[in-house]
């Protein structure tokens, strides 16, 4: 659905994107994560059809986004919220179900279905100006979502808005996916990367620096064992080569199977048991993944 | 042509938020053309026309001067997408650009059309206004007036980035044009310095067609070099603003 070859932006002398392929399915979630600065609005602008790149190629749905039929297609929430303040609720959505070609009958009832499916029911006769911030960018994806696109592009969904409202945005990302459109979203929430079960891309000064599954891209890091002491962590008698740091009452241990190695760390710790305050067993998580490929890709420039 | 009708209706329910604005762009050159009128007849009969009532002057130099009083409002519809944050969503849309431009100028034209028709109809019904020319010479000027305020106003888009900059361009403009170009009094009045730079403004020409159809009882044929120029006017303030504009330019303080 989505076909992202090689492409290079720039402004000036930044370069805001350099050379990033990018592929999402129809039924898949791709999560884009990054810095700030990293290239994530940018390429999802190119994506929407607002900028033209330097070189490469965009393709939606087998056309290029820069032309209005191909946008027929495609649903974008852009990182600024964007609704008229002036009309109401059911209005500012009706004009992109409208936009899109929707009239009659047909256009309200996708009015009201992607108004239920973010909650809006109880609010569509008030003016959105009137609506708190969190409401607003409930608007704002409804505008997206309206016209039931086959890809779906949105850009930080869930920045400005309560918890409750970020796990309904996230819930509903994934059933736009089983219903079978591509959806590609920025965040800096881990935690709604991984809580979307899709791929996640991440971006670092422009370049992509990883683009898989969570369970991948952590398979090969290793995960933490954590022990705190009362006291200062003692030094354990742990076989050669495994990774140990003990930081004031903390202890430690970095493995690639922390839940394999646990009882053996235990055991190791039986004669310190009395000091022993809690164990952690983590296995690497989508943070440890984000930092190794960023630190990685830095290295990598600085050598 | 879809996309087309969706932002005209668009346009219209805001226009409609806005009513007041409108009303006052009606009622404020008629209470101008009240105090106006007894002033234009001396003029005018001073000017050569013994049996001037004022109103061939007051009516159509208010309607010019508040016509370019929308200029701002047309600026502003463009510039007010960037303040709702609305711009980029309605570029990623299945609107292409000529439906984004013509679906926010077409209501703005109905609406500034409306407003010269409503101020001829009270100078027709309660000022005294005599028609000597042609109605369709009329219409003509007032249409190409309309585009000229168009052209004037997405110009006026893109060469500003705040809200202010339209403002105190609109204001000083609007004055400026109206004075030079003979809104406020008749061109043959005005100094000679003056009546050489008048022609560069399109108050002028808007000004010289309407007083050809109802002080000198001109017909189409009569109108077509005013209505050129406005038109060429048009076009001038289009070219500019089209090779001026950039719609990826960021207006970050449309305030």
């Amino acid at each position: 659905m989505l076909d992202v070859d090689n492409v290079t932006k720039r402004y000036g002398d930044i370069v805001a994107l350099d050379g990033v392929s990018l592929s999402v399915a129809s039924g898949e979630v791709v999560s884009l994560l990054g810095a700030n600065g990293a290239g994530k609005t940018s390429l999802l602008a190119l994506v929407a059809g607002l900028r033209r790149p330097d070189d490469g190629r965009i393709e939606v749905a087998g056309g290029d986004p820069r032309r209005a039929e191909t946008r027929r297609g495609l649903g974008f929430a852009p990182q600024e919220l964007g609704v008229y303040p002036l009309i109401s609720v059911a209005s500012n959505i009706r004009l992109f179900a409208e936009i899109s070609g929707l009239r009659g009958e047909a256009a309200q009832g996708r009015v009201e279905a992607a108004a239920h499916a973010l909650g809006l029911d109880r609010m569509m006769d008030r003016r959105a100006g009137e609506l708190s911030g969190g409401e607003r960018r409930r608007v704002h994806v409804a505008m997206a979502l309206v016209h039931d696109p086959k890809l779906v592009v949105l850009d930080e969904p869930t920045a400005g808005v309560d918890l409750a409202a970020r796990a309904d945005l996230i819930r509903l990302v994934g059933d736009l996916a089983a219903r079978g459109a591509a959806v590609i979203f920025s965040t800096h929430y881990l935690a709604e990367a991984e809580a979307v079960h899709g791929r996640v891309a991440i971006l670092h000064r422009g370049a992509k620096v990883a683009d898989s599954t969570v369970r991948s891209l952590t398979r090969d890091l290793p995960g933490r064992i954590e022990l705190e002491f009362a006291g200062d962590a003692p030094t354990l008698n742990l076989p050669a080569g495994i990774d140990v740091v003990a930081e004031g009452s903390v202890l430690t241990v970095r493995t690639t199977e922390p839940e394999r190695q646990a009882a053996m760390v235990l055991s190791a710790a039986s004669e310190h048991m009395v000091r022993l305050r809690s164990v952690q067993v983590r296995a690497a998580s989508l943070e440890d993944a984000y930092l190794a490929a960023t630190h990685e890709a830095l290295a990598e420039a600085v050598l | 042509m879809t996309q087309l009708v969706a932002i005209w209706r668009h346009e219209f329910r805001i226009i409609g938020r806005q009513l007041p604005v409108l009303i006052g762009a009606v009622v404020m050159p008629l209470v101008v053309m009240v105090f106006l009128q007894p002033t234009f007849r001396l003029a005018l009969r001073q000017a050569g026309y013994p049996d001037a009532n004022g109103a061939e002057q007051a009516v159509p130099g208010v309607a010019v001067m508040f016509s370019f009083f929308l200029v701002g409002i047309v600026a502003l519809t463009f510039l007010r997408e960037h303040g709702f944050g609305t711009w980029d969503r309605l570029r990623a849309s299945a609107a292409s650009p000529w439906q984004l431009i013509l679906g926010k100028l077409g209501p703005l034209a109905i609406t500034a059309g409306v407003q010269q028709a409503a101020l001829f109809a009270v100078g027709f019904i309660g000022a005294g206004l005599v028609l000597n020319g042609s109605a369709i010479a009329l219409v003509c000027v007032a249409l190409a007036l309309v585009a000229s305020v168009l052209g004037l106003g997405v110009m006026l888009f893109s060469i500003c980035s705040t809200q202010q900059q339209i403002a105190l361009f609109q204001l000083v403009g609007t004055l400026a044009g109206a004075g030079l170009g003979g809104a406020f009094t008749p061109a043959s009045l005005m100094p000679t310095a003056v009546r050489f730079i008048s022609p560069a403004f399109p108050t002028y020409w808007a000004m010289r067609g309407y007083r050809t159809v109802l002080l000198d009882a001109g017909g189409v044929s009569d109108v077509l070099f005013p209505v050129a120029m406005l038109l060429g006017f048009a076009t001038l303030f289009a070219t500019i603003a089209v090779l001026r504009f950039r719609s990826e330019e960021p207006r970050p303080s449309w305030w």
